[in-house]
């Protein structure tokens, strides 16, 4: 019998690639094509699947990590692929917590998604060993440390100095000492240019990627 | 003050007071009826006046059909005082004396409340009565219209048949008189043709308040107040005509003529209804965009003066400048275009503003940069005035501009935060404190806490930042900042948003100089970005049509007649009249419009086209427009990939039909963003459109041949 999957990605185009995968394979069915994480979480509470191919960054409501956790929680049983085509820094370690089975990068496509699935299905787990390198400015992404990481994160978020201090438990001047780091390493010459860069590269994303600053 | 409309309205004045007059003394003569004769002529007199008068349809349909009822009310007051003897046609004529009485209050109620454009829509800022009485909604008005009319043809079906019922009255005749019984009907007419008058005038007055014209409402006021106190008198009096010294002074005819005609008179005289008169070449262009954008369009002058008489690289240097002036006048003209009706912007529209104003500065050599997060729908002064702010920053930036813009609804509120940071020049010494800039913003724009947000300036890391922030409650308090509209103008908001009452032709001068920038900007950047593929002469051709024209009218010519809006309409004529329109088929739209191409594969959606789409130059930007809309709306909320467009064509129009072949995701569709600016620009054009959501998405355009 046929594993029934649930594809959930807010980017139609998204959707058809997986949808189309699906049809390709004898060893799956499609059970639904969704567009918000929420009505994922809904779907699953009143029918049974398989797998679940959850992205993570929605334009509405929850996002695809907050959906996942929620789904483990009513059905731990149910394998969820997460994918991504967002090179945030720390979505594979959030998905494992989570309990993600697998984990795939669109853009990277290591493996075809077809393989993934199978793969997961078959009881593996498969996670990429570290995000894609993603460059910002004249650094790689692989060139900021975990802190600096947090606090590129809580800049993107709009917050000021003080307040990613706060957020953070650490002092403002070692706040300005990392953003001057950051800005050091990649030539930017704001702290906003490097917000800005940061969100369309997609480098780190803000906790909540509805709003900023609130 | 109109002042095309003074000699007008002075004959009026005098007629109606002269024949008041005889109307007093005619007691002593033997020459009766005279006055209702010559209140028949006067108010035939204004209703033809109104004719080429009144710029906005629905208004001057109420208006002209009021004068109509008014010169058949004084028609009936003669015919009824002939004593023709014949007991039915008498009762007849008593009992379809009240359809005027029932009309004349309807008419101008429903007038009062199509007073006021869209951009006088500080909108969502009163709640239930406050709202009816502030803001015009066409919705709203659709509605309230459909009921008062089904009541008064309810109404005037119960009076002309009153003798089946007598529910308005009995006459009894004796052998030398007749009395009168009044029943319930009349009272409910009574009731009728008092509370809808009164309605009107409050309305009247409160928008009168909320606009430019408020320094002469006095006259309006005034003209009602008398009009009112004489109907009270009359009725005080138990419904017959008030004496002094044993003379007859007015009847209620007078007065229902006086309070229909004066106050309205009143009102164009003043301005608050759009005229022919009010709106001419330079006036247009100073009160619509000129009174928003003085400053920049200073500065546009001093760059286009001579300058498609430039060397090419001072050429394209001057060019580009001028663009990036271009491109905020034409995003701010249009941000105040697409408010609606419930003076909501959504933040994405500032997004498309920021975004396309970068574009510009980019070519310029300005390092750019800008990200969103959400959207909301939020008051389009906040939006507008985020746009102001953002420019104002961009102006002093060297080489960089960042800004991040967020917006959303919680449960409990809309939140709205703008963050901008520019490499702008350091302060001289002594001068500029952290607050100076913000200073200066006050000065020019207002006061943030007017519109219910705050501006911060933060200053980290050897920068400076400037934050618009602001959160609406969504009950309750966000609509109390804006009770008293009038005081932005106190603040000088009232400079920034421009908002002004004026509708029709301005709202066209306006859709007229957006989209002719429009087409001017995408010249210019072709010109400078793709060498070769425009020649600077008809960049040269499509300037002077746009931005030339404005000069010229700023400086006193009459509008060109194959320019401006109002005479698109001739344009329109002159094609009508034998001259064939050409018209594009599948592949023709491929050519002209490769950029909807370009869009829909980008967004993997296939466009089809059915019929020939006409190449009228009054409505290609609309076209462009609707392709590029309901492109946007199969790929985003709908599960097909193909987008049709089917159109045909009759004597009177062109009929569009969009629809795809996939379902739609939910079940209404919302008029956002993109839809909604094609509304107000498809109806600004004197066409209309129609959304289908069930059982299937489809979008039906009408314009005009």
């Amino acid at each position: 019998m046929p594993y029934r999957v649930l594809i959930v990605d807010d980017f139609m185009m998204s959707r058809q690639v997986f949808e189309r995968a699906v049809h390709d394979s004898e060893e799956f069915t499609l059970m639904a094509s969704l567009s918000t994480a929420a009505e994922a979480v809904e779907y699953v509470g009143k029918k049974y699947v398989d797998l679940i191919i959850m992205d993570i960054v929605m334009t509405e409501g929850v996002n695809g990590l907050e959906a996942a956790r929620q789904i483990k929680d009513i059905r731990p049983e149910t394998r969820i692929l997460i994918v991504t085509s967002m090179p945030e820094l720390s979505y594979i370690d959030r998905a494992r917590s989570i309990g993600a089975e697998s984990f795939w990068y669109k853009e990277v496509q290591e493996q075809p998604i077809l393989e993934i699935m199978l793969r997961t299905m078959n009881g593996e787990s498969i996670y990429p060993d570290r995000p894609p390198e993603v460059r910002l400015g004249n650094a790689v992404s692989t060139e900021f440390t975990d802190k600096e990481a947090e606090v590129l994160r809580e800049l993107t978020a709009g917050f000021s100095n003080q307040e990613i201090a706060g957020r953070l438990g650490i002092t403002e001047r070692t706040v300005k000492m990392h953003i001057s780091n950051m800005m050091q390493k990649t030539g930017f010459r704001s702290r906003l240019e490097l917000a800005v860069k940061d969100r369309t590269g997609g480098l780190v994303v803000p906790e909540d990627n509805q709003s900023f600053g609130v | 003050m109109v002042k095309g409309r003074i000699k007008t309205s002075i004959i009026l004045a005098i007629w109606f007071v002269l024949t008041a007059i005889w109307n007093i003394v005619s007691v002593f003569t033997d020459i009766h009826h005279v006055s209702s004769f010559s209140y028949m002529a006067l108010a035939l007199f204004w209703t033809l006046s109104l004719g080429r008068e009144i710029t906005e349809p629905f208004i001057k349909r109420c208006l002209q059909t009021g004068g109509v009822m008014l010169f058949l009310l004084f028609l009936l007051r003669f015919l009824r005082y002939l004593d023709m003897n014949v007991p039915v046609i008498d009762r007849m004529l008593w009992y379809a004396y009240y359809v005027p009485f029932l009309l004349l209050p309807m008419l101008s109620f429903e007038a009062s409340i199509h007073i006021g454009g869209a951009d006088q829509a500080v909108p969502a800022v009163h709640r239930g009565i406050s709202d009816f009485l502030c803001r015009k909604d066409l919705h709203r008005n659709r509605r309230v219209g459909l009921v008062l009319i089904s009541l008064s043809v309810v109404f005037g079906l119960l009076c002309l048949s009153n003798d089946l019922h007598h529910l308005l009255m009995t006459i009894r005749y004796t052998d030398t008189e007749y009395t009168i019984s009044y029943h319930l009907f009349y009272y409910i007419i009574f009731v009728w043709s008092a509370v809808l008058p009164i309605a009107a005038f409050i309305i009247l007055i409160r928008r009168c308040r909320i606009t430019s014209y408020k320094k002469y409402m006095a006259l309006p006021i005034v003209v009602g107040s008398i009009g009112f106190l004489l109907w009270g008198w009359y009725y005080v009096r138990g419904g017959s005509s008030p004496r002094i010294m044993g003379l007859s002074l007015y009847n209620i005819q007078e007065v229902f003529l006086l309070l229909f005609i004066g106050v309205w008179e009143s009102c164009i005289l003043i301005g608050l209804i759009p005229t022919r008169s009010l709106i001419s070449g330079r006036d247009w262009i100073r009160k619509t965009v000129l009174s928003t954008i003085r400053e920049e369009y200073i500065s546009a002058r001093e760059y286009y003066d001579g300058l498609f008489q430039k060397e090419e690289d001072d050429f394209r240097e001057a060019l580009i400048r001028i663009a990036c002036i271009g491109a905020y006048v034409k995003r701010r003209t249009n941000l105040e275009l697409i408010a609606d009706s419930r003076g909501l912007l959504s933040s994405t529209e500032l997004s498309l503003a920021i975004r396309e104003t970068f574009d510009y500065h980019q070519i310029a050599g300005l390092s750019t940069g800008y990200e969103e997060s959400g959207k909301a729908e939020v008051p389009a002064l906040l939006i507008i005035y985020a746009y102001e702010l953002f420019e104002k920053i961009l102006r002093q930036a060297r080489s960089a501009c960042y800004v991040m813009v967020s917006a959303g609804q919680t449960a409990d509120e809309v939140h709205f935060r703008m963050i901008v940071e520019a490499d702008a020049e350091d302060p001289e010494e002594g001068e500029g404190t952290e607050n100076a800039f913000l200073d200066k913003v006050i000065r020019e724009m207002g006061a943030p806490e007017s519109i219910g947000a705050r501006i911060t300036v933060r200053e980290e890391d050897e920068t400076e930042t400037v934050e618009l922030s602001a959160a609406y409650p969504l009950r309750g308090a966000w609509f109390t900042r804006f009770e008293k509209h009038e005081k932005y103008a106190e603040h000088g908001l009232a400079g920034i948003a421009g908002f002004l009452s004026l509708e029709g032709e301005a709202l066209k001068v306006k859709t007229w100089i957006h989209d002719s920038l429009g087409r001017c900007l995408l010249m210019a950047k072709r010109y400078i970005l793709c060498p070769g593929e425009v020649e600077r002469d008809a960049l040269y051709k499509a300037w002077d049509r746009s931005f030339g024209e404005i000069i010229r009218l700023e400086e006193g010519a009459e509008p060109d007649a194959a320019l401006l809006p109002e005479s698109l309409r001739h344009q329109g004529q002159a094609l009508r009249e034998g001259t064939p329109v050409p018209s594009l088929d599948q592949a023709g739209l491929m050519e002209v419009y490769p950029e909807c191409y370009e869009q829909a594969e980008s967004m993997g959606v296939r466009l089809l086209v059915t019929g020939r789409i006409p190449l009228d130059p009054r409505y290609l930007e609309i076209i462009e427009t609707a392709i590029s809309v309901h492109v946007t709306n199969v790929s985003d909320h709908t599960t097909g990939d193909e987008a049709y467009i089917h159109v045909t064509e009759d004597a009177d129009q062109y009929v569009f039909v969009f629809e795809n072949n996939g379902e739609s995701r939910s079940l209404e569709v919302r008029e956002t963003g993109g839809l909604r600016n094609l509304r107000r620009r498809t109806e600004a054009a004197g066409g209309s459109m129609v959304i289908e959501s069930k059982p299937r998405f489809r979008m039906t355009l009408r314009l005009k041949r």
